[in-house]
């Protein structure tokens, strides 16, 4: 039996972060109608890779791998006349979760009192940059602005050039997860049948909660600030870094007393003249004769190295180059990943699913659905 | 419903350094007692010390008051006898067991998932491990900076120009541990359905890989890009007046464009035709930057998000912890929780900011010393 069968949820995502939440649910169960505006739906349609290099609407990999085994349905929300519909869907909706309606051109339209006037029971989950309150809550924001804000973008980069922002998908997709994991404390705590629930999670509080929390430690505790320091990450008595190795980068952790000791045996067997500079308990000079060493060798070798000897070095890899060392069969415990490397099941197709999920509500015979289409309600 | 939804669960918690100690972490924020079973003999990475400047003292590494606060803290040996069946006792009294040892650590202590259902066939077990995907990379010890080398992470991060560079902080650890958490959560609705337990495996591999699935959806290589993202211009970082001072501004719609040009005073080389329109924008991004980084030049970075955010303008100053904790905006959200900890005194802990109107996800108390609550958990 999964987690969520029997619950029926309603999305009102957009590009990364809803479409997360929604995917995560509707694995463990739900039955998700996703809601798109008519005409480009899903910002996510746009976004490449593309399938077979087809670049529309229906061909977005990417959107797909968020989308599949939803259903999907399109109302321009903006429109008067949208109210109505949603108002005779929600009695059928547990969860609601939307990224999208905070926007201006909403007009503050669907505020939690509106939705729960039509089902007093809902869980609402809202996810927007900064949350819907507090002062900033009106504020604009791209990625790069939750990656500036969350003080994730202070340790990506070099100190003398500009910070580096996460990937789009890696800063909704975190969001996404928050969302999901409180939902179900939400379901878990009884919300559904007792009076709902209105969750607010913010983009940048969802990456400084789950990723930066430390730093903030650090800064009360220590003094200590993040540092931008390109391709290494240093705290007390470690060393993680990407050094330059024949073919490519290797990633030297420099963590573990045992392989620093190993990986000290390796160079010295195969660079003797490097041996009397070796002194695994002086980390940084350690590192040092390690980065002379490393271009002699391949990816392949270390990586060998590191399955026979437990060195801490492992090649920096494109992903591509990473799926050659994945089993072929990864069916092994369930869990709530959706795998991107298998090809995804169907997404649904702009407005696939309007005459099964409109026309089930009272009153909206095949007229209305044309007159939906032709008005560009849906 | 009740404020504290997983008050009355109990976790037992073997994880050491991040990616299962953030996951019990949140339980804790969510009312569960965690029982945190560590020894003295071979204690928790995470409690390395290190010296703090202002301290007469070397203090443990800050992750250790932030993913240890809220549990409890037993002193007990599992590879012993004595020890194991101390552990299988919590066991069968418990809802969650997690664990983020190595494959077959706790095999080899007779503790295996088989062991534990037994004990106990409605307990629901967690397993973090670094390598799930490769069963060639199955025994490979790696923090989570090196599996975030090896699955692609780093070929993406780096400027154009350049080579890999790197995340700078473990989030394979901190994303896995929040898939973790998801888990757990919806392990425990099934569990309140179908009366059984199960076991979760969750990979610091595969959690990367689900985050950065764009890459691995990808069929051609990595294109290291800086911060330019496709239909944004601009979308980066510009220095401000001050030390290490930045400003993100980004724009997608004309709309936004239009902003960024009325905030500026619109002048005149925002009527140049390379910006006419986000075509023209995307294609001459590097010229957009130039004129950009020079108008930032001499700004503060919060007075010059305030006039752009006026004006509709994703413009948002580069934050590290000092302005986070001094922030209004988290501060009104209620990011941290000031406790009180034995040993350093009072400091904030960033709070689970699941932000349900009706439940509550905050710190409630600081983290316990290694064995602090040994006889109070395990009597005598």
């Amino acid at each position: 039996m999964t987690a969520l069968t029997g619950i029926t949820m309603l999305e009102i995502g957009d590009h990364v972060s809803a479409p997360t939440c929604g995917a995560i649910l509707a694995d463990l169960g739900a039955d998700v109608i996703k809601l798109e505006p008519p005409r480009h739906g899903d910002s996510a349609r746009i976004l490449g890779p593309f399938a077979d290099g087809v670049v529309d609407l229906e061909h977005s990999v990417l959107f797909a791998h968020l989308n599949a085994g939803k259903r999907g349905v399109t109302l321009d929300l903006t429109m008067p006349s949208a109210g109505g519909f949603l108002r005779a869907l929600l009695p059928g909706i547990d969860v609601v979760v939307d990224n999208m309606t905070h926007r201006p051109e909403f007009g503050g339209r669907y505020h939690d009192d509106w939705l729960r006037e039509c089902n007093a029971d809902l869980v609402i989950a809202r996810l927007s940059p900064f949350g819907r309150r507090g002062p900033r809550a009106g504020w604009t924001a791209h990625e790069i602005s939750i990656s500036a804000a969350s003080g994730f973008s202070a340790t990506m980069g070099t100190a003398d050039r500009e910070p580096l922002a996460l990937s789009d998908a890696a800063v909704g997709g975190n969001a996404g997860l928050y969302c999901a994991a409180a939902i179900l404390v939400a379901v878990l705590g009884g919300a559904i049948d007792q009076g709902g629930e209105s969750i607010d999670i913010s983009e940048e509080e969802a990456l400084l909660a789950a990723h930066t929390a430390s730093d903030v430690l650090g800064w009360a505790l220590a003094r200590s600030r993040p540092r931008r320091d390109g391709s290494r990450q240093t705290g007390d008595r470690f060393i993680h870094e990407n050094v330059a190795c024949r073919d490519g980068m290797a990633h030297v952790s420099m963590v573990i007393p045992e392989q620093r000791r190993n990986l000290a045996a390796v160079v010295a067997a195969r660079a003797p003249e490097l041996a009397p500079r070796l002194d695994p308990d002086d980390v940084d000079g350690f590192v040092d004769v390690v980065r002379e060493w490393l271009p002699t060798m391949t990816q392949a070798e270390l990586l060998d190295l590191e399955l026979e000897h437990n060195i801490g070095v492992l090649p920096v890899l494109e992903p591509a180059r990473f799926h050659e060392l994945l089993d072929a069969d990864r069916s092994g415990p369930a869990t709530i990943l959706r795998d991107p490397l298998v090809p995804p099941r169907p997404a649904p197709t702009l407005g696939q699913h309007n005459a099964e999920v409109w026309g089930a509500l009272p009153g909206v015979t095949p007229e209305v659905l044309i007159d939906m289409f032709q008005t560009g309600l849906s | 419903m009740a404020d504290r939804p997983l008050g009355g669960t109990t976790v037992v918690d073997f994880s050491h350094y991040i990616a299962g100690s953030f996951a019990t972490m949140m339980l804790a924020d969510l009312g569960a007692r965690v029982i945190k079973i560590e020894s003295t003999v071979h204690l928790d990475g995470i409690r390395r010390r290190g010296p703090a400047p202002g301290r007469d003292t070397p203090i443990e590494r800050p992750g250790a008051y932030q993913f240890i606060h809220g549990k409890q803290s037993v002193d007990v040996n599992f590879r012993t006898p004595e020890g194991r069946a101390a552990v299988l006792d919590l066991v069968r009294g418990a809802d969650i067991v997690v664990e983020n040892f190595r494959h077959g650590t706790l095999d080899r202590a007779d503790l295996g998932y088989p062991i534990l259902a037994e004990a106990n066939p409605g307990v629901i077990v967690a397993s973090v491990r670094a390598f799930l995907l490769s069963t060639r990379l199955r025994d490979v010890r790696a923090g989570a900076p090196a599996v975030q080398a090896i699955t692609g992470v780093d070929a993406g991060i780096g400027y154009p120009d350049g080579p890999p560079l790197a995340l700078g902080r473990p989030m394979g650890d901190t994303v896995a541990g929040l898939y973790t958490a998801v888990s757990l959560l919806a392990a425990l609705r099934r569990r309140s359905r179908s009366g059984h337990g199960e076991h979760l495996v969750i990979g610091i591999d595969q959690a990367l890989v689900a985050t950065f699935a764009t890459a691995h959806l990808a069929a051609e290589p990595v294109a290291r890009a800086g911060n330019d993202r496709a239909g944004l211009a601009p979308n980066n970082f510009y220095r401000c007046a001050g030390q290490d001072a930045w400003l993100s501004i980004a724009c997608r719609s004309d709309a936004e464009w239009q902003g960024l040009v009325a905030a500026l005073g619109a002048p005149a080389w925002t009527g140049d035709e390379r910006f006419a329109d986000r075509f023209a924008r995307v294609r001459h991004r590097r010229a957009l930057d130039g004129h950009l980084a020079e108008w930032c030049r001499d700004q503060d970075p919060q007075v010059a998000a305030d006039r752009l955010q006026s004006f509709g303008v994703a413009a948002v100053p580069l934050a590290g912890p000092a302005e986070q904790l001094a922030d209004p905006h988290l501060a009104a959200r209620g990011l941290v929780t000031w406790l009180d900890h034995a040993e350093v005194g009072p400091h904030p802990v960033v709070n689970t900011m699941f932000q349900l109107a009706s439940v509550r996800s905050t710190a409630t108390h600081a983290a316990p010393a290694a064995g602090q609550d040994t006889a109070a958990v395990l009597g005598g």
